[in-house]
């Protein structure tokens, strides 16, 4: 087990170093740069700028000295606000994003799981109806619908809602609801199939024949079945909650780190790029390594070699 | 069926409701939302996108300025109103009677956050940054009168010095210049590149000297917590020297780029002002007659398209002058945008009480087509296909539809429509790579120089390839010029000149459009689209107050 993990993790540098290489050479090939204004800058001034942030040397050697300072987990001032790192950037971003992101998956869990249990267990009902209906809508909704949606009504007619911003409790109800939205209601039709199928299935018959009660029968014996599809979704949505959404991060104005992933690409804010970009590999190379130990946890099966 | 049915009975209802309880909170109220004031003693604005910098020194937005603003003071300080400059740090200054020698006498009371006196010498040491090549400030050139200051900048001349900055003593600091500058007064007092910076502070944390727990100013505010894309919350500097009067205790300057976000945002009452530009342009028209929290003000800014004239056939005066004149700017402005905005045919924009710019070449269809005609293109016969550039937006977009159609109407040419992102866009217009791209322009300083200079030749934002002599001549002319009217006279000439060749074709001023809770007061009107946020107060009872003048 740990020589897989450690050769996994040797893998991955030659697989960063390719990440690394191919986003440097293929952003410079944008035209404009960093530095253009709307006010005219005279060619000294321009000057001046390019020598300070090393732009004038040629491209090979920035290359190099950004490799250098990368070894050294520096990644350099960002071009678009200089007088802070990009690592300071991320620092303050990240558990932002994640914040939201896992805010969102709790959401998405305490509405979805109950959501289809109910749903099932009042199979063609008023409420299964009902369910299924507010899950069609969530899952057509896109969320820059949702958002403005909820904002105008919790925020703007109610006032129960702060509209925007990021940090006290009340602030963070509306977007989470926005970005859990879509898994919740996923995860409502999930669990909800599972549970229909689960619930014919003779063991719940025998259960039920033995007298226990219909609650037990649920909690226990059919949701720890109906629960193993939900589980296997939960890796995917994870690394795409907590990676942070552009458009959620934009409507309710909240700093984290998903609007640089767009933002610093339009700004040419070279450094600020490579950062999100080697930042989000490393996530996503460590999460699928997660991945696959939980799963030779879950499945004895699995070997490793 | 009875469940469906019932599924959809409930759902109906919700949807009226919430229709209903939107639509009802808004009727019969002659403000924008939420009109209570904060309970503490706070102020809280939107700022618009995060701030580059903190650094004045380095600085050039305008979000950049406001935060300064509140954090350091200049020799001066700018009155919004009569657009004059007032005192700072400087009690008083005098001018020598050549124009070259300006002495100013600091007070003795002025005063860093961290309790040391602010000196001569720190504006000797902060100018002289800002020259520096090694700072590599874009806003170096406003400073290049200054006796060597642009042989300093551009590394002909090593020692700073040399460069026409003196302290005389703690309290007097004198700047000398190579030519008289009739408006260095102005540039001082409103450029943030003339703020003093605190050497000891930048010396120790380099980079870093503007985090929160570093950063040491002379303004009104300091800062008390700065968070990236998020706000910055700034209280009140008990070391200032006019504390008492700043009547605010904190202030909140928030970082919102997304227009609809910000405008839910006052509308929530969450903030007392958005700045013009901070909310959506569809709502400034929703709003105008109907909410009394939008003023409209005239905005020292001009809204006009450039030419590359070295390009056939825009090479071609004539084919320049039919362009211009086929343009219906009050359509424009009137019809299509409904924002307040002045239209005109000229550069300077409209708004100076001491300059009136020449007429330009205003909407005449029929000149047009004999101009065209005369250009060699009769009934639009044989015109080539032109691209009109703008950067991507949905602003621009309208406008340079409106421009296509008249064209296509007046003139029987067909233009084409070209958008890119903003640093190709920029790059495009640069490097002379375009046929006609949108452009705009904000005056730095409240002179209608601040215009004119833009298109002597060796101007960097001169993208037009427009070179005349006659113009450059002119234009310096005026800035040598010691008589206020006989250089207004001069500026009126060149620009008579530059509306008559046509590079460029100007369309409208901007009008400043901004949200503003009608419990804040101090908002003096001014055409710089700036206000003084340490003068600001929260009138709780405005209410009883209601019809008076802010």
């Amino acid at each position: 087990m740990i020589a897989f993990i450690v050769r996994r993790l040797a893998i991955s540098v030659p697989v960063m170093l390719l990440i690394a290489t191919t986003t440097f050479f293929i952003m410079r090939l944008a035209p404009g740069g960093p530095f253009m204004s709307e006010r005219g800058i005279p060619p000294e001034i321009q000057a001046n700028l390019q020598a300070k942030y090393g732009l004038d040397q040629p491209l090979i050697v920035q290359y190099g000295r950004y490799l250098r300072s990368l070894m050294r987990f520096d990644l350099g001032p960002s071009y678009k606000y200089p007088e802070r790192t990009v690592n300071q950037i991320i620092r303050e971003g990240f558990p932002v994003s994640l914040q939201l992101g896992l805010a969102a998956l709790i959401f998405a869990l305490l509405v979805g799981i109950p959501g289809g249990v109910i749903s099932a267990m009042k199979h063609r009902g008023f409420v299964d109806h009902l369910t299924m209906g507010v899950v069609l809508i969530g899952i057509s909704v896109p969320s820059f619908v949702m958002g403005p949606l909820l904002v105008l009504l919790f925020s703007l007619t109610l006032y129960w809602f702060p509209p925007a911003m990021w940090g006290s409790l009340r602030q963070m109800v509306l977007p989470t609801v926005t970005l859990g939205m879509i898994y919740a209601v996923y995860i409502t039709r999930l669990t909800r199939a599972e549970m229909l199928e689960v619930l014919q299935q003779d063991y719940i018959r025998t259960a039920r024949a033995k007298g226990v009660g219909e609650f037990r029968v649920l909690c226990k014996h059919a949701l720890s079945g109906a629960l193993l599809p939900v589980v296997s979704f939960l890796g995917p949505a994870i690394a795409d909650l907590v990676t942070g959404s552009i458009v959620v991060e934009k409507i309710f104005a909240i700093p984290g780190l998903g609007r640089y992933f767009v933002d610093s690409a339009f700004n040419r804010d070279y450094t600020m790029v490579m950062g999100t970009v080697l930042f989000y590999s490393v996530l996503l190379i460590l999460a699928n390594l997660a991945v696959d130990i939980v799963y030779k946890f879950m499945d004895p099966r699995v070997e490793y070699k | 069926m009875r469940n469906r049915e019932l599924f959809v009975r409930v759902a109906l209802a919700l949807v009226v409701a919430v229709a209903g309880l939107s639509s009802g909170c808004e009727r019969h109220s002659e403000y924008f939302g939420r009109v209570e004031p904060p309970k503490e003693n706070v102020f809280r604005f939107n700022n618009g996108a995060e701030p580059q910098y903190v650094d004045p020194g380095l600085m050039s937005g305008q979000p950049d300025g406001r935060i300064a603003q509140m954090l350091f003071e200049g020799l001066m300080v700018m009155d919004w109103k009569t657009l004059q400059p007032m005192p700072g740090v400087a009690e008083r200054w005098e001018v020598s009677a050549d124009g070259l020698t300006y002495t100013f006498h600091l007070r003795g009371n002025a005063m860093w956050s961290d309790g040391t006196p602010v000196t001569a010498n720190d504006f000797v040491y902060s100018w002289t940054r800002v020259l520096d090549p090694k700072t590599a400030s874009v806003y170096a050139a406003p400073l290049f009168p200054i006796v060597n200051a642009e042989e300093f900048n551009q590394r002909k001349l090593d020692d700073p010095s040399r460069l026409g900055l003196r302290a005389i003593g703690d309290h007097t600091f004198e700047v000398r210049l190579r030519r008289p500058v009739p408006y260095f007064l102005f540039l001082a007092s409103f450029m943030y590149c003339f703020m003093p910076v605190p050497q000891a502070v930048i010396e120790k944390y380099g980079m870093h000297w503007t985090d929160p727990g570093n950063i040491v100013g002379n303004g009104p505010f300091v800062l008390v917590e700065h968070r990236i894309n998020s706000k910055f919350e700034l209280a009140r500097n008990p070391r200032y020297w006019d504390k008492q009067r700043v009547r605010l205790e904190r202030v909140i300057a928030y970082s919102i780029d997304d227009h609809s976000t910000s405008a839910n945002m006052y509308k929530a009452g969450a903030l007392d002002w958005v700045p013009s530009g901070g909310f959506p342009d569809d709502y400034v028209r929703y709003m105008r007659g109907r909410f009394r929290d939008l003023r409209t003000m005239p905005f020292l800014a001009t809204y006009f398209y450039s030419m590359n004239v070295t390009r056939p056939p825009l090479n071609n005066k004539l084919v320049r002058q039919a362009l211009a004149m086929a343009i219906d700017r009050r359509a424009i402005t009137d019809d299509l945008l409904r924002k307040g905005d002045i239209p005109g045919a000229q550069l300077v924009a409209a708004g100076f009480s001491d300059y009136h710019s020449p007429p330009g070449l205003e909407y005449n269809p029929q000149k047009a087509a004999e101009l065209l005609a005369k250009a060699g293109y009769p009934n639009g016969q044989g015109f080539p296909s032109l691209e009109m550039s703008f950067n991507t937006s949905e602003g621009h977009r309208k406008i340079a539809e409106a421009l296509q159609q008249m064209w296509a109407k007046n003139l029987n040419i067909r233009l084409t429509l070209h958008n890119v992102d903003w640093p190709t866009f920029l790059r495009n217009r640069r490097t002379l790579n375009y046929d006609l791209a949108r452009e705009g322009w904000i005056a730095d300083y409240p002179d209608p120089n601040a215009f004119l200079e833009l298109f002597q030749s060796i101007n960097p934002n001169n993208d037009t390839g427009w070179k005349n002599s006659a113009y450059d001549r002119l234009i310096t002319q005026a800035s040598e010029e010691q008589d206020p009217a006989m250089r207004m006279e001069l500026l009126r000439r060149g620009e008579a000149i530059l509306l008559d060749d046509a590079p460029i074709l100007p369309i409208y001023t901007y009008a400043s459009n901004s949200l503003i809770k009608p419990y804040m007061k101090g908002f003096t009107p001014s055409v710089l689209d700036a206000y003084p946020i340490d003068r600001l107060w929260i009138d709780r009872e405005w209410r009883e107050r209601e019809g008076d003048e802010p």
